[in-house]
């Protein structure tokens, strides 16, 4: 494709979704502030060089926390935390999901009677219980979390997986597919999952939010990574006591997490709106 | 399309909550017993002696066998005795009940309030979609989904506690419920924050359910055989919209729960939430385990409720199985 086509292209795809313009651009402002902060941040996080609780100033723009540390320095930080859960957490429970999803739609039966009741009792749990299940367990890490909040959402997953998969297998030409003598392999490379990923990825966008919004939770309660640790939900609940003098600490940190969740709830709206056009404005 | 009695759609649907509670029960019990390290370490200080480490093992039973350990278990709970906290020495039951009498009033009211706003919210920017007002709702609830339930209540905090002094910021009255107005006093700001987040999710859910009816067919067609457009919403419309809502009304109502455990910690509100987080800090696995329990017993029963509300309305559901789809 050439460039001006493949930027044509790119044009018509904000122009048919702003919502998923908005979403991109939201998500792709944290994103880009968690890779700057790999090699550069205006200070050093263990820099208390400044003094105690400051408010924004030249020096330090968000100004300081209780220890008198760069608070836009901890946000940045708090980014690239909230990147490794949401992409850790949505990794982990696509490919549980994926897996268990696919082996209940391919193997109808007991097999599937029994996933399909796990998936929906599973499903009426609150992501937060069952991660707070896990961790009362494993104890508090952030990758206690991860992997928490990655095997509640799989549930989500298995069951989109399951749901959808079954429909495509009883699809006619599927039928005819399989009458012909194509493989299982084959049906899932070539009819399954093309018709499976949009539906998917859209999901998965929504699952970004929720386990964003889940850790910052945990953190907020103590049980995610324990000190010292910048994720979002932390620098919330240490910002608390001193909120009416360093209002900005617990503002800020608040702010990232609409900004990153709600990019991502645009772009799976957008992605929607784009697999199918019917859905528009139905958000 | 014959479709089974109710009752007996109701009976095998109690059995599935009783073998889902079980499953509930057996998972919890490894999980907490296997994985982690003793449970006889909450009991002992860092240094503690090869004898001690015996002795406090011997006394949470950490030295039998699992399944002997899971019997004893199970038979206690059977008497619904739960233990005793490892901390405060408090039977584990008695605990939650006092907790529960004030989580369960926070979800319940804010429940309620939420679910009756959104109907409205919902319905009005379904209908007005395409001009301001409608568009001003749902962006309000796709902020709403997007907010951390913690941060409104922080931000409330600020705002109305702190900054004004209108409201407390934490804590409950000493005597409880005895003290009426100065309980609901308390649990004022908790209930706007749990609220403001879960009318945005229904919100959101009835909008785009509304908007599902307000375009199908059986409206259209009763529009053109001359009824008015509230009788066809209303004869045709809410009930066919009312099912789904239902379904997503029980896992709500759930996630309401959650919100107000942790709710609970913002406020320092004596409730479930709170003992469960220090709980889960102090390593105080009876109550844990109580806590964890009575919180699945409660998510299961309530999506047991809505399943049976739903097959009351919409008795095409009776025919397929909880899982079946087609």
């Amino acid at each position: 494709m050439s460039t001006a086509k493949a930027a044509r292209a790119r044009l018509s795809t904000f122009h048919g979704s702003p919502t998923f313009a908005i979403g991109i651009f939201f998500t792709s402002f944290i994103f880009i502030v968690a890779l700057v902060s790999l090699i550069w941040s205006p200070y050093k996080l263990d820099d208390t060089t400044g003094n105690r609780l400051e408010g924004p100033n030249a020096t330090h723009l968000l100004g300081t926390d209780t220890l008198g540390r760069d608070l836009l320095s901890q946000l940045m930080v708090g980014a690239r935390i909230a990147m490794k859960v949401g992409f850790g957490a949505t990794g982990i429970a696509l490919i549980i999901g994926c897996f268990l999803g696919l082996l209940a739609a391919f193997f109808p039966g007991w097999i599937d009677d029994t996933l399909a009741s796990i998936f929906d009792t599973l499903i009426a749990f609150p992501t937060l219980l069952l991660a707070m299940l896990i961790i009362a367990a494993e104890g508090a890490s952030l990758w206690a979390a991860i992997l928490a909040i990655g095997i509640a959402a799989s549930a989500i997953v298995s069951r989109i997986v399951r749901i959808l998969t079954k429909r495509i297998l009883a699809q006619q030409y599927v039928v005819a597919a399989k009458t012909c003598g194509t493989s299982r392999w084959e049906i899932l490379r070539g009819h399954v999952l093309p018709n499976l990923w949009p539906t998917l990825i859209v999901n998965l966008a929504i699952i970004y939010g929720v386990a964003v919004l889940t850790e910052a939770g945990l953190s907020y309660l103590g049980l995610g990574a324990p000190p010292p640790s910048y994720s979002w939900g932390r620098l919330l609940r240490e910002a608390q006591s001193t909120v009416l003098t360093a209002p900005l600490g617990a503002i800020a940190p608040g702010i990232a997490i609409i900004l990153l969740v709600l990019g991502m709830n645009f772009v799976a709206d957008g992605l929607r709106e784009l697999f199918d056009p019917t859905q528009r404005g139905n958000s | 399309m014959g479709g089974e009695p109710l009752s007996r759609d109701l009976l095998r649907r109690l059995l599935f909550l009783v073998v889902s509670l079980f499953v509930a029960v057996i998972i919890i019990f490894l999980l907490l017993r296997l994985l982690p390290g003793d449970p006889a370490n909450a009991l002992l200080s860092i240094n503690a002696s090869p004898e001690q480490i015996a002795a406090a093992r011997h006394q949470v039973g950490a030295d039998k066998s699992v399944m002997a350990q899971f019997i004893t278990w199970m038979s206690a709970l059977l008497h619904l005795d739960f233990g005793k906290s490892y901390i405060s020495g408090l039977s584990v039951l008695p605990s939650i009940g006092s907790a529960l009498l004030i989580t369960l009033p926070l979800t319940l009211i804010s429940f309620v309030i939420a679910a009756v706003l959104s109907v409205v919210a919902g319905f009005l920017a379904a209908y007005y979609a395409r001009r301001w007002f409608g568009i001003v709702l749902s962006g309000f609830s796709q902020l709403g989904i997007a907010v951390p339930v913690f941060w409104v209540g922080l931000i409330l905090v600020w705002i109305f506690a702190l900054r004004y002094n209108w409201f407390p910021s934490s804590g409950f009255p000493e005597n409880g419920w005895g003290d009426p107005a100065g309980a609901l006093w308390s649990l004022a700001l908790p209930i706007t924050t749990i609220v403001i987040v879960m009318s945005s999710s229904m919100t959101r859910y009835v909008k785009s359910v509304t908007t599902d009816v307000l375009g199908s067919d059986y409206i259209r067609t009763s529009r053109a055989l001359g009824s008015s457009f509230r009788e066809a919403f209303f004869r045709h419309g809410l009930r066919n919209a009312s099912v789904p809502f239902i379904s997503v009304l029980g896992i709500e109502l759930a996630s309401t729960l959650l919100g107000a455990v942790v709710v609970e910690s913002v406020f320092s509100l004596p409730g479930l939430g709170s003992m469960l987080v220090k709980a889960i800090a102090q390593h105080d696995y009876p109550n844990i385990q109580g806590i964890l329990l009575v919180t699945t017993f409660l998510v299961l029963v309530i999506g047991f409720i809505a399943d049976t509300v739903q097959r009351i309305i919409d008795p095409r559901l009776r025919i397929t199985s909880s899982s079946g789809i087609k």
